[in-house]
């Protein structure tokens, strides 16, 4: 897997560019502002493209914009945005077209290592990462009271996961509970969100999702 | 003079000690007794001092260094008086002030006359559209300058400083229609012809009290040269017929009376001719009180507004400073109090981990994890503490997205309503999103409540932010703490922030941020 890191903190950059070296990543550049990373991905066609939100010149939302840009130009490139802060209002406008090979983290999950590599593996497989912050911010947001209300309180919980983009197993240990009795939720999940059996599993497993994140 | 001059020093040199008694009996009555160790004043004015102050102490002796102890008149007092009257004469500001009030007379007859011209002018042509327009236009500018050339009159002549008249600004290359536009609709357009006409009136009564009191003045001196005059003759028929009268003395009278009546008003006339620079300095004033006056009324405020407004502008500039200071000391806090120990002590477990890494790598390897541990929740406090002191998202996105996090964070649920058209100024946005920050980490901290509603909109130029919860209520707002920070801030830039909040509930936090229009 070939990926670009796009983010001013050197200390950060090369931080990250160790850990991803060690799950056997590798790193073919490293920015430091949104331009030098459109010319970077223009020029290597990475897998991944891991984005800061904040950057020179303006330590706005350049990573945000960028990396809408990315998805634009260039659809295949999967991008894992990175930040002090996740906010609902940037993640909602990365998801709006597309939640496949999306990942949204605190930069502070880089602390754990394997959930990190774990995250990158997922999302350059074109699954989604998103903060359990950010999915606690997308649920208090979301304005519908709908078939989401009937869900068991342990049904949202696993959905609240999937949302994550975790899979079952992951799901199952994090809940100490075993696949079986998770995979029984989802299908319950599917069900209430009357998401037909017929859809491809993964495909289901977004919709649910992105009706779960109200986008 | 000198006796005014002496008095601060005086106090000055007062020990602490005198003090309290200063303020029961009066400066005056412990003045000499000060002026005692301060031989500079014992050897030159022991009496003026004391004669002024306390007529009562100056029959006693006192002790003064250089050992005068009686009072004895004073030649130099009585030459530093006729020195006073001589200097208000011949003070240049006195000439230039009745250079100023004769002006005063001239102008304001001038502008009383061009008004009641102007006035029936602009009657006579109210029915010829244009042209009536262009007269009252003409009639208000001539009268606002003519203000202003007052006003300068009164700043050059008298000293005396008075803030301009605003004159109606037009963009630049206006049409001459639109400028015309601008002073007949101007708030200005029937005050400017009253001041006009008011003037009238004042004038003529302090121009006629001038001139009584110059015309007393110098009668009273004629009158008094006539009756030493006469004074003179009764003395003189006196002594030539004294053997024709009768022994007695009867005609003591006659010749006497004269005499005391000439003293009388020449006393009378002298003080009218030395008071005059008094009498014209407080005309002066009064111009300059009356046309400050003006202005203000001009202008659409009056002095006590104004006054009133600088009261509470510097109240509430005193409440910013106390709200940035207090918002200072939480950020100071946090980090002192929350982030520091926790590196600390991330610090103090790695360095244990390393020196147990050798002999005892278990211990080592659970180090670690606390270490690992602590500094995830070490940066996450950080996070909290720098969103805590300005979201980014905030600028890049307005509110609404502002209050995601907030929402995300909440234990209460949070509904989230903001109906805005545009985005209101920075400054306003953040104090919003404060007033919200606050308001939901009290619901959250204080309360049972189950839903809190977040609604913003704007309302008549100001942005209105109501937090409502299902509470229990009895929220409020205590010295120093959270809403009455909010409450500072909020002064400062002209807002209202109320706290509704009865025990039940339910707590109601309304702000109203003015954000122009």
């Amino acid at each position: 897997m070939r990926v670009v890191i796009a983010e001013d903190s050197v200390l950060l950059r090369e931080g990250i560019g160790r850990l991803l070296a060690e799950g056997g990543i590798e790193v073919i550049a490293g920015v430091s502002d949104a331009d030098a990373l459109m010319i970077a991905i223009e020029e290597t066609q990475p897998d991944l493209a891991i984005v800061d939100v904040r950057m020179p010149p303006g330590y706005r939302d350049e990573g945000v914009r960028a990396a809408i840009e990315i998805r634009r130009r260039w659809p295949s490139v999967a991008l894992l945005v990175l930040s002090q802060f996740v906010e609902e209002r940037y993640a909602s406008e990365l998801i709006a077209s597309d939640t496949q090979a999306l990942g949204y983290l605190l930069k502070d999950r880089v602390a754990d290592v394997d959930e990190f590599l774990d995250a990158v593996r997922r999302v350059a497989d074109g699954g989604t990462a998103l903060d359990a912050e950010l999915v606690r911010q997308l649920v208090a947001r979301s304005r519908r009271a709908d078939p989401l209300a009937q869900l068991t309180p342990k049904e949202r919980e696993v959905l609240d996961y999937m949302a994550q983009g975790r899979s079952n197993a992951a799901i199952a240990e994090t809940l100490v509970v075993t696949i079986g009795a998770v995979e029984k939720h989802v299908a319950n999940i599917f069900m209430k969100l009357d998401l037909p059996a017929d859809d491809d599993q993964r495909h289901r497993r977004v919709a649910a999702v992105v009706q779960y994140l109200g986008s | 003079m000198s006796v005014i001059d002496s008095m601060p020093r005086s106090v000055e040199n007062g020990r602490p000690s005198d003090n309290g008694r200063r303020t029961r009996a009066g400066v005056g009555l412990t003045a000499p007794k000060r002026l005692g160790p301060t031989p500079m004043f014992g050897v030159h004015r022991p009496a003026t001092v004391s004669a002024v102050d306390d007529p009562s102490l100056s029959r006693h002796p006192r002790p003064i260094a250089d050992g005068s102890d009686f009072i004895r008149p004073d030649a130099g007092q009585i030459l530093d008086a006729l020195r006073g009257v001589a200097g208000d004469w011949l003070r240049r500001s006195t000439w230039r002030g009745a250079v100023s009030l004769a002006l005063w007379c001239v102008s304001s007859y001038m502008v009383g006359l061009i008004t009641v011209f102007g006035l029936v002018a602009s009657i006579a042509t109210s029915r010829i559209g244009g042209t009536g327009v262009a007269v009252r236009a003409s009639l208000l500018r001539l009268l606002a300058e003519l203000f202003n050339l007052d006003r300068r009159r009164i700043d050059a002549l008298s000293g005396i400083r008075t803030p301009p008249l605003a004159l109606p600004q037009p963009r630049v290359g206006a049409a001459p229609a639109e400028l015309q536009q601008l002073w007949v609709q101007s708030p200005m357009r029937r005050r400017l012809p009253a001041f006009g006409l008011i003037r009238l009136p004042v004038v003529t009564a302090a121009a006629a009290m001038a001139v009584a009191w110059w015309c007393g003045t110098i009668l009273g001196l004629e009158l008094s040269i006539r009756r030493l005059e006469l004074g003179l003759h009764r003395v003189h028929d006196y002594f030539n017929w004294r053997h024709k009268v009768d022994v007695l003395g009867v005609a003591l009278r006659p010749w006497t009376m004269p005499w005391v009546e000439a003293v009388i008003v020449l006393v009378a006339a002298l003080a009218g001719l030395v008071l005059w620079p008094r009498v014209q300095r407080a005309l002066l004033s009064a111009d300059a009180a009356f046309v400050r006056e003006l202005t203000a009324w001009l202008d659409g405020t009056s002095t006590t507004e104004l006054s009133r407004e600088v009261v509470r502008l510097s109240e509430t500039r005193a409440q910013a400073v106390t709200a940035a200071d207090a918002e200072r000391r939480r950020i100071e806090r946090d980090l002192h109090d929350g982030f520091q120990p926790q590196l600390v002590n991330i610090a103090l477990n790695l360095g244990l981990a390393r020196s147990r890494l050798a002999t005892d790598p278990e211990g080592a390897s659970a180090l670690l994890d606390r270490a690992h541990e602590d500094a995830k929740r070490a940066t996450e406090d950080l996070r909290n503490i720098v969103r805590g002191i300005h979201p980014s998202v905030l600028d890049e996105r307005g509110l609404d997205a502002a209050f995601s996090a907030l929402a995300g964070s909440s234990r209460v649920r949070l509904q989230i309503d903001v109906h805005l058209d545009r985005r209101p100024p920075r400054e306003a946005e953040g104090i919003a999103y404060f007033v919200v920050a606050e308001a939901v980490t009290n619901v959250n901290k204080h309360t049972n409540a189950r839903i809190a509603t977040v609604t913003v909109s704007e309302i008549e130029g100001s942005l209105r932010v109501l937090v409502q919860d299902d509470g229990e209520g009895g929220a409020r707002s205590e010295p120093g703490g959270g809403l009455a920070g909010l409450a500072d801030r909020i002064a400062a830039v002209d807002g209202t922030f109320t706290v509704t909040s009865p025990p039940g509930g339910p707590t109601w936090i309304e702000a109203r941020i003015r954000c122009g229009s």
